[in-house]
């Protein structure tokens, strides 16, 4: 068993735990599965450190054998393995996962005291919380390690329901509608990928061309070997290019592009804040990897094809979710409508199917992925004191949080792409490849960017400036959860994460060869496909 | 001695699942009339005991080659094996929910060995390779099941029922036997085996008939597996029936049917028939369609679990659909992937209508806010009811997520890719009302829940609870709702309960996870000779 397996099951066995062992309690579950994540994270370092510095090679891959469907065709029958690994674009990802869920994790806490709709679910179940939210840290980590369809499919679904249940059980009141809608929409992404992924490796043995077929295989690594240089009487360019729909709208779905965005707002507004951060900053993100790594790495040729039609849905969503985070009332929703901008500059730099443009997607996917579970954490924090992120009742939140509000300003500043930050080095990347390739449809994207400055600067400057409003000063949060000195800021727990997510964001900014060094690998193993 | 010639000839290891079956029932059947007072749950038991001992026959039975029997009109080969294991799984399961059911509710006598007699006719129509024997197999089944269904004689809508199932299941008989007479007509024998080597002859002789044929037996065979558009009696049944009743019908039954649609079907019409199999295509969609939709508003669950059916009915079509297209070297992959779906089919619906069963005893109402509030209530049985769902909706890691992995991938290889869409497409409107049992389960009583839970105590106390518990553990439930205001009386589930839900939960998830263990015996299987 490799690194990568333990990676994976290191919270699978957390979870595992939290629900056999006899009288786990709120903190005891919460250590257990704080450790199971750590345990992750500090496997993830390690395969860092360790890892080759080769394109397009899978370090840490292990794979067992799971079972075969029998052989009825060709005399070879069609192997399922639980198989997983590293390459330069899954490495930082599952780094990414295993960090943010640790601090979920970290930062989970319950309403001790009974408010109006009874006992708060997460102290009351605290086991299914922990549980649920373990096995959604080891479904994301074993969808960005995954190196058989057939495990990735596996590990993508317990996303799905973990995730469901998260929202489900221990989200706000009314949080029913959002998680079935969650779940719908997520489950015909879940069918359409299916359909994609399986269709290419079939495509891959050859079996819709004139050409006899080959041995089918659901590996990973094999099949980004062989797809892209499959001939056109092995795998005809009709199918590859159906197939490459069919797997752009399951990306469209999971990662809530306009025109399917609607489930992530509502899922935002209703989900608690390790489950948002879970959420907006991992789950939101499998979307775009999938692009990557099977869009791009698998039908190169298609992604070139079908690029225009990329970027303009791209720019779609920069401007739609700039535009509609503008139009926003309550931190959250700005947040997830932030995150479907920032999303579609992903969109823009792969279409754009150059080195840089990739680049400066993989460097979005992190970035965003750190900024909304910031964001998340944050705002989250200030809503257990003021009982509300409605803007119109916040104000002056920097008289009573200090701290608290300077790091949210971090974030939004981070967020908008201000230099030194980790959103900044990958916007301009992204940037970059789309003006090489689409220089219009770029320009247009640009204004997005102008977009997200006003409307992060306008929701601070409403929040955290001005006349003290009632909700912060004497509001029912002053007295519930106002610190024993008197002062509403941030308690030394909370400090940890807000720090350390800042600091990997600043840290980025500064010095992007951090990453820059794992996704050049992975670019150069890309194109050097796509040619 | 001539008798002592019939110890030679292989009766035992062919029908020897049949024979106990049948010898139980008759025992049974006069212990029923010999002991008529008291409580009888052990005959329940007796009956559960014979059907465990036919399970092993069968189990020794399983890939010992072929062997043909009087005149061939009984065969010994893997098919038979594997669906008698099958059947005798789901029977085993129904009796355990029987056993509980009769404890419960005063039940006539005669349910028990009627059971047991249906299971003879199932396991008559996995075996059998004549037209007239399965027919009588499939006469045996679905009498017993007239009567099971109108059991309960003071209910207005067990009977109505009772009589809906006959009259929809006399019709397709009916249709079915017009449509083997077509086919004896046309080949002049009614043995399967002699009729597999004329399937192709006839369809190039005399097109028209052979049409007729398959599509009137397809039709017939439909009316029992209630594919759309032969599936209106489905709900009403489901509903009237007990539901150990309707556990029977959905499961065993069906089992049997497609067992016998394949023997009958596919054994005959066995090469380059792919036109005739094209219409269970089309069936095959519709019924996926029909099904999950209909069920989508829903709010009785044991109609909702009978839509459900028709929907489940649909996906283990599709790969009877692909046997026209596909040579005969595929086939073994499709009747691997009809075979596992059907036993994860099995774990998870029996399981579904046990819990069902449980919750409709305490509440004493199907609709689907009866469910509200069990998590707080029994934790172990809204986790299992959570398996056997998501196993339904078809999630990963359970038994039905690989069942239809399993199809799909049969689709794909047959180059019916569409009929995998619609499989998949629909199977995410299925997410919409099996998700919506889920949100039930983990939703909170509602507020005013103290009454509620007082209100529903009392109704379990007027439900005669076991023997001696009853008073107890109402006061307990009184005194708990009284303290905490809205956990709510505990549910009576007694352990044969315990045992059978956990069997399932067992079933689902170890074909979801280890799928192995039943793939691998699968594919040794010789299904041809």
């Amino acid at each position: 068993m490799s690194l990568a397996f333990w990676v994976v099951t290191a919270p699978l066995i957390a979870a595992l735990l939290i629900l056999l062992l006899p009288k786990v309690r709120f903190t005891a579950a919460k250590v257990l599965a704080l450790l199971g994540g750590l345990v992750s994270l500090v496997l993830v370092l390690a395969a860092w450190i360790g890892f080759p510095g080769t394109p397009s090679l899978f370090a840490d891959a292990s794979s067992v054998t799971w079972f075969s469907l029998p052989a009825f065709w060709q005399s070879t029958s069609l192997t399922v393995n639980l198989a997983f690994g590293f390459d330069g674009l899954s490495l930082p990802l599952a780094a990414l996962t295993a960090f943010v869920v640790c601090l979920a994790v970290f930062g989970a806490r319950g309403r001790a005291e009974e408010a109006g709709d009874g006992l708060d679910p997460r102290v009351a179940h605290p086991r299914s919380y922990f549980f649920w939210i373990s096995m959604a840290a080891a479904g994301i980590l074993g969808v960005f390690s995954a190196l058989d369809i057939f495990t990735f499919f596996v590990a993508l679904e317990v996303t799905l329901f973990s995730s469901f249940f998260l929202i489900q059980l221990f989200g706000k009141r009314g949080s029913n509608r959002a998680a079935t809608k969650f779940l719908i929409y997520r489950g015909f992404a879940t069918v359409a990928m299916l359909v994609a992924l399986v269709g290419i490796a079939y495509g891959a043995a050859g079996y819709f061309g004139s050409a006899s077929p080959t041995a089918i295989t659901f590996s990973i690594p094999q099949l980004l070997g062989t797809v892209s240089h499959a001939s056109a009487a092995q795998f005809p360019a009709y199918y590859r290019g159906a197939l490459f729909l069919v797997l752009l709208l399951a990306v469209f779905i999971e990662e809530a592009f306009v025109p399917f965005h609607t489930w992530l707002p509502t899922t935002h507004a209703y989900a608690d804040t390790p489950t948002n951060m879970l959420i907006g900053g991992l789950l939101t993100k499998t979307g775009a990897y999938v692009l990557l790594r099977f869009g791009v790495g698998m039908l190169p040729d298609q992604v070139h094809r079908y690029g225009t039609l990329i970027a303009v849905f791209g720019v779609i969503n920069i401007l739609y979710g700039a535009f509609a985070a503008w139009a926003q009332k309550n931190w959250r929703t700005l947040v997830a409508f932030g995150s479907i901008s920032h999303m579609g500059i992903v969109l823009l730099g792969i279409a754009s199917m150059t080195a840089a443009g990739l680049q400066g997607a993989m460097f979005m996917i992190i970035s965003s992925g750190l900024l909304t579970a910031l964001l998340f954490y944050l705002t989250g924090a200030i809503e257990s004191r003021t009982q509300t992120l409605d803007m119109a009742q916040l104000g002056g939140l920097s008289k009573r949080m200090p701290m608290l509000s300077g790091f949210l300003l971090v974030a939004a500043l981070g967020s908008l792409g201000l230099p030194l930050t980790s959103g900044f080095i990958s916007e301009i990347q992204a940037f970059i490849g789309g003006f090489d390739r689409f220089p219009a449809l770029s320009f247009v994207g640009v204004v997005g960017l102008i977009l997200s400055a006003v409307y992060l600067l306008y929701a601070i400057q409403k929040t955290t400036f001005g006349p003290l409003r009632t909700a912060v000063d004497g509001g029912p949060g002053f007295a519930a959860g106002g610190g024993r000195d008197g002062s509403l800021d941030a308690t030394p727990p909370e400090y940890l994460p807000t720090v350390l997510m800042t600091l990997f964001v600043l840290l980025i900014g500064i010095y992007p060869n951090l990453l820059g060094h794992l996704f050049g690998l992975s670019v150069q193993g890309l194109l050097g496909i796509g040619g | 001695m001539a008798n002592l010639d019939m110890l030679h000839q292989p009766y035992w290891s062919t029908m020897g699942p049949m024979i106990v079956v049948a010898v139980a029932g008759f025992v049974v059947m006069i212990l029923e009339f010999v002991f008529r007072r008291g409580d009888r749950r052990w005959l329940a038991a007796l009956s559960a005991l014979g059907v465990l001992v036919a399970l092993v026959v069968a189990f020794a039975n399983w890939g010992t080659g072929h062997q043909g029997l009087l005149q061939n009109t009984v065969m010994l080969d893997s098919f038979s094996s594997v669906f008698s294991v099958l059947i005798l799984i789901s029977a085993f399961l129904v009796l355990l929910l029987t056993l509980d059911y009769r404890g419960r509710e005063r039940l006539p006598a005669e349910h028990t060995y009627l059971i047991l007699f249906g299971v003879v006719g199932a396991l008559a129509m996995a075996t059998a390779t004549d037209l007239v024997t399965l027919y009588v197999g499939l006469e045996l089944l679905s009498v017993a099941s007239y009567v099971l269904v109108a059991v309960r004689k003071r209910s207005i809508r067990s009977v109505e029922g009772g009589i809906k199932y006959l009259l929809m299941g006399a019709i397709g008989s009916a249709v079915l036997l017009y449509g083997m007479s077509f086919i004896y007509g046309l080949a002049g024998t009614t043995n399967v085996l002699q009729l597999s080597t004329q399937g192709a002859v006839m369809l190039s002789g005399y097109p028209a008939i052979t049409v007729i044929g398959f599509l009137f037996m397809l039709i017939g065979m439909g009316f029992k597996l209630s594919l759309v558009p032969f599936h209106m009696w489905t709900p009403d049944v489901y509903d009237g029936a007990p539901t150990a009743i309707s556990s029977f019908l959905a499961t065993l039954s069906k089992v049997a049917a497609f067992g016998m649609l394949l023997r009958l079907l596919v054994f005959i019409f066995n090469q380059s028939t792919g036109p005739l199999f094209y219409w269970a295509g089309i069936i095959a969609a519709i019924t996926m369609i029909v099904g999950n939709f209909a069920a989508l508003p829903q709010r009785n669950m044991k109609r909702l679990l009978g839509f459900s059916s028709v929907a489940q009915a649909g996906y283990t079509l599709v790969p009877f659909a692909l046997f026209g297209s596909s040579q005969m070297n595929q086939w073994p992959g499709l009747f691997d992937s009809i075979s596992f779906y059907l036993f994860a089919y099995t774990f998870m619906t029996i399981g579904a209508f046990a819990i069902l069963h449980i919750v409709e005893r305490a509440k004493q109402s199907v609709e689907s806010d009866a469910l509200v509030g069990l998590y707080r209530q029994s934790p172990w049985l809204a986790v299992a009811l959570s398996v056997f769902v998501l196993s339904l909706a078809g999630m990963p890691l359970t038994a039905g997520f690989l069942g239809k992995f399993y199809i799909f991938a049969d689709t794909v290889h047959m180059h019916a890719l569409w009929l995998g869409i619609v499989l998949f497409a629909t199977s995410v409107v299925s997410f919409y009302y099996y998700i919506g049992w889920l949100r039930k389960v983990f939703q909170p009583l509602p507020t005013g829940a103290a009454e509620w839970a007082v209100a529903e105590v009392a109704a379990a106390a007027g439900a005669p609870v076991g023997p001696g518990q009853g008073p107890a553990r109402s006061e307990a439930g009184v005194a708990g709702s009284a303290a905490d205001g809205g956990s709510g009386g505990s549910l009576a589930v007694s352990p044969v309960m315990h045992v059978l839900i956990a069997l399932c939960v067992i079933g689902t998830l170890a074909l979801g996870i280890v799928p192995a263990i039943l793939l691998h015996p699968l594919g040794t299987l010789q299904w041809f000779y």
